[in-house]
Parts: C-alpha cells; structure tokens; sequence
C-alpha cells in the first residue's frame, strides 16, 4: 500500500514538530489543554490539506518569482474561511485559539510544504503529504498538552466535563505555564532524537538504511 | 613531554611515554574531584548551622536531595553510555540544593528536593552533556523549577521544629517579609548574620556561609571577583534605594545572597573566564537582586539572578576576550 507507506512516512518521519522542528510556536501556545489541540489540529489539516492540493494543481501556472506571495494568498483565503466558520459556529474554540488561529497563515508548516513538497509533486500525493504531516502535528500537539495536562494541572479534561481529575496530588504547575511547554517540547524533542539515533546506529549495524 | 614524576602514574614509569600535548605544561595535583570535595567540605559549616537552627529533620532533606542526584547522575550516564565517576559535582548540585530548600517540609514532602534534584542533573545538567556544559547552575535550576511549580510548599511551613529557630520564632514571614515593611533594628542584622532566623536550611546564618566562602578563596579554588562584586552591588544598590545602612546590612545578610554569591555563582562551567568579565557578571547578577528584592513580585532574586547571568556568561566571553600575549593587531585598512 504506498498511500498508507506515504501516510506513515509523512506523520512519523517528517512529523513537523519533532522532526522538521516546524510550527513550534503554535505547539508551544495552543497545547495548555487537550481540546484547544484537537482544535488547531483540525484546522491546521483543513488548511494543509486545501493549500497542498490547490498550489499542486497550479503549480506550472505560478511565476517562480512571486511564488512565495501566491502561496501566502491561496493560505490566507482558507485560514479565512476557517476563521469565519469557527468563528460563526465554534465561538468558544475560537475565543481559546484566538490570534493563533490567524497566525495559520504564516505558519511555517504549511508555507514549508508548499515550498517543499507541493510545488513539485502531483495533486494526489500532495494531498496525502497534508494529511499525513496534518495529523503528524496533531498527534505531536496532543501528546505535548497530555503531558502538561498530566504534570501540569493533574489532570485530564476534554469538553469541561470528561477527563480524568486528580492524577497527581500536587501537580508542578510550571509545565503548565509557558516556560512548561519549551520544556516539554525540548525533553520530547530529545526523547525522539534519542530513539531515532538508537534505530540509525542498529540498521546501521545491520547494513539496512531504514531513514 | 614524558610523564615521569607523577607519583600517580607509578605503573606507567616503567614504559617511556611521550605525550604531545598543547601548553600550560605546568602540572598541579589540583583535580575536578578535589576542587568538588573541598567545596563539600566548606558548605559543612552551613550545613552544620542549618542542623543546629533546625533540628536532625535537615540531614534527612539534604541527604535526600543529594541521593536523587547521585541516582539521577548514575541513569543519565547508563542512558547516554558514559561512565558514571565520583567526581562530586552531583553531590554539590544535591547539597546546595537541599540547602535551599524550607525547613518545614513534612516527611511525606521529602519527594520535593528529589523531584528538583532530578530537575537539576536530568534537565539543567546531563541533557546537556553533563558536567562542563550545562547552560546554568544546576542547583539554581532546580531549585527555580521547585519554587514555580510548587510555590506554596516552598514557602509555607518556613517555620520548622525542634531547632532553637522554632522557640524564637514567633512571625510566621521570613526575613524578607519583614524587611520590605521597612522595620529593622541591630538585633535583627545580628540574628541575620549569626542564623537565629527563619528561611531556608542553608541560608539562616551568613555567618557560615561567610567562612566556608572565604575558605575557598584562601585554596583559590574560586574567585574572590564575582561574590565580591555580587555582594558589593546588591550592597550598594540596596543603601543607594532605602538610604538606611542597617537596613542595607540586613538585606545583605538576608535570604540566599552569601549562599548564591560564594557557592554557586562561582560554579567554572556557567561564569566568564576573565577577571573583568567575572566582575561585570557579578555586578550583573546583584543589579538583578536589587530590582527583584525591592521592586518585582517575588521576594528573593538570587536564583533568578543566577540563572540570568548564566545565560550571558557566552556573551561576555566573547565580548571580553583577552589578547594573545605578543600578538600585533591589524593595521586598519584604507
């Protein structure tokens, strides 16, 4: 199944935030409750998703020079609509999100496949390559808040009343703060190195290059 | 050059070695360990106040403290493959650690200095590449991640049981809360400096803190620089603010200042190489106390002002690097 080969290399092996290190600053923002990156997940797929396929499918009409200022517009258009549906139907979210949702514009992930992988492959596989890398940041957000929910707050609470409460007695409140998700992202970020040079050393030993 | 009169190297005499290697070639028995255990040994005094102030309840803190940090020291270097070696700096990290930790933790709250210990060798230290590179003094970091995460247990319960401190004291603020209501006399400034006073282990009696510094500045194994100019500037800044020399006298003797200045500022990996450079650190970090002691939110600023200067110590490397001895500056050209 190459699709599904594709899906995983996109979410695991170019996850934009352990691997690319791309996107970080709405990793660090949005990641103070699980429900805040669920939501940017989902947007952040949506916009991936449409801006991937719509540059794709133009990409031999857009001059080389300017390509960057196209780009930024056909994103801008869809983090407008985004903006506006959730704003309409979603006010809640919207009002947690706030100006990261906006920020999805220059969003060095989306921008960064654009550049990188859009502009030079075919509609279906750059369709493929949003929603993998879409969901790679995703799971890496709701990893990042599920550890500074644990440690941070003690407990686990997604729509205000399911979750669990009390995990930990008395929770260390700064991995819950903003100076928490820096240091949450940099030990998980060294957590994935680790282990990815663990998995290089042994294929390597093996003569098998698995990267 | 050949190795020969080493007296430790007794079992390489018998080959002939030569080792090609960069100057100085002057060698001394000075070791990491020995500078490391001479630092353990000058914060007994400190430690031996604390235990006097506070009752036995102190040993079982720092020697917690100093347990995590040796377990955590050995993981880290299982986890990365290098060797795990005495060489003391995990002691310190625990014990410096433990010194600044309260009194009244409860016994069920002993997990509190393992959790910063592990903060400290874990995160500040061995993420880095252990001793030699982390970014700040680990203890500092520790500590700062202990008091932002679980401020109210670092600052409650201060008043602690079983030592002479718990039958005088009757305030339930630390030193400093008092000193920011403005209110001292001589007596006070006495207590300071002598330890008769509440606030964490280590920090009750200056007085002890004061010969186990000085002590490292007669081996040389610190720079009388930076807690001279640490301490000068929080002195001055202090009289230039409240214009009251006992009040000065008071916050100088007050809170973790002599602790920072002579034990952890000092720490080679995270202070500048040269003499100036060393003083505008210390004036760096005191300038810092200053504004976070009078004007800030949080009551002490020596941790913060630790950790600060850290992260400029690259800067002022480089910004004040001496000239090679002999050599001829570039003609400027045009």
């Amino acid at each position: 199944m190459p699709i599904l080969a594709d899906l995983k290399n996109a979410i695991i092996y170019s996850n934009p935030v352990f691997v690319l290190l791309l996107g970080l600053c709405p990793t660090l923002a949005v990641t103070t409750s699980l429900e805040n990156a669920l939501g940017m997940g989902m947007c952040v797929i949506f916009v991936l998703v449409l801006s991937n396929v719509t540059i794709s499918a133009i990409k031999n009409f857009i001059p080389h020079q300017v390509r960057i200022p196209v780009y930024i517009v056909i994103i801008a258009t869809y983090v407008t609509v985004v903006n506006l549906a959730m704003e309409a139907y979603l006010p809640d979210l919207y009002d947690q999100l706030g100006l990261y949702l906006e920020l999805i514009v220059v969003n060095c992930i989306i921008l960064g496949r654009a550049e990188a992988f859009a502009s030079r492959n075919s509609v279906s596989s750059s369709f493929v390559d949003g929603i993998g890398v879409g969901i790679g940041w995703t799971l890496a957000a709701l990893l990042v808040s599920f550890i500074r929910g644990v440690m941070g707050n003690g407990s686990i609470i997604i729509w205000g009343d399911i979750g669990i409460r009390g995990i930990l007695e008395t929770p260390a409140t700064a991995i819950g703060l903003p100076y928490g998700g820096f240091l949450t992202v940099g030990v998980l970020l060294a957590a994935f190195a680790y282990i990815g040079n663990r998995k290089k050393q042994k294929s390597e030993c093996k003569g098998v290059e698995r990267w | 050059m050949s190795e020969g009169g080493d007296k430790d190297n007794g079992k390489r005499q018998d080959r002939l070695r030569l080792v090609i290697s960069s100057s100085p070639h002057v060698r001394k028995g000075t070791s990491v360990e020995r500078i490391m255990y001479a630092v353990v040994l000058c914060l007994i005094p400190a430690l031996a106040a604390s235990v006097y102030c506070f009752g036995y309840k102190v040993l079982a803190i720092v020697g917690v403290s100093v347990g995590a940090a040796l377990l955590t020291e050995f993981l880290a270097k299982r986890l990365r493959k290098k060797p795990f070696e005495m060489d003391g700096s995990a002691v310190i990290t625990g014990l410096i650690l433990g010194l600044m930790m309260p009194p009244g933790l409860e016994w069920g709250q002993l997990w509190l200095p393992a959790v910063g210990a592990f903060f400290a060798i874990a995160i500040v230290k061995e993420a880095f590449g252990g001793l030699g590179s982390n970014i700040w003094n680990p203890a500092a970091g520790g500590f700062l991640f202990c008091l932002l995460s679980w401020a109210a247990m670092m600052g409650v319960g201060w008043i602690a049981d079983g030592g002479i401190v718990w039958e005088m004291m009757r305030t339930e603020a630390t030193p400093l809360v008092d000193l920011e209501k403005g209110e001292v006399s001589m007596e006070v400034v006495k207590n300071l400096f002598l330890g008769n006073v509440n606030g964490a282990l280590g920090e009750t009696s200056a007085l002890a803190l004061l010969i186990g510094g000085l002590a490292l500045i007669g081996l040389r194994y610190i720079d009388w620089r930076i807690p001279l100019s640490f301490i000068g500037t929080v002195g001055v800044l202090t009289f230039a603010q409240t214009g009251d020399p006992i009040l000065t006298l008071a916050y100088l003797f007050a809170g973790g200042l002599f602790l920072g200045a002579f034990f952890m500022l000092t720490d080679y990996v995270t202070s500048p190489l040269t003499g100036w450079g060393r003083v505008l650190f210390g004036v760096g970090a005191g300038a810092v106390v200053v504004v976070i002691r009078l004007f800030a939110n949080p009551m002490e600023g020596v941790a913060y002002s630790i950790i600060f200067m850290n992260m400029f110590t690259p800067l002022i490397d480089r910004y004040l690097k001496t000239e090679p001895f002999g050599r001829i500056k570039k003609e400027a050209e045009g």
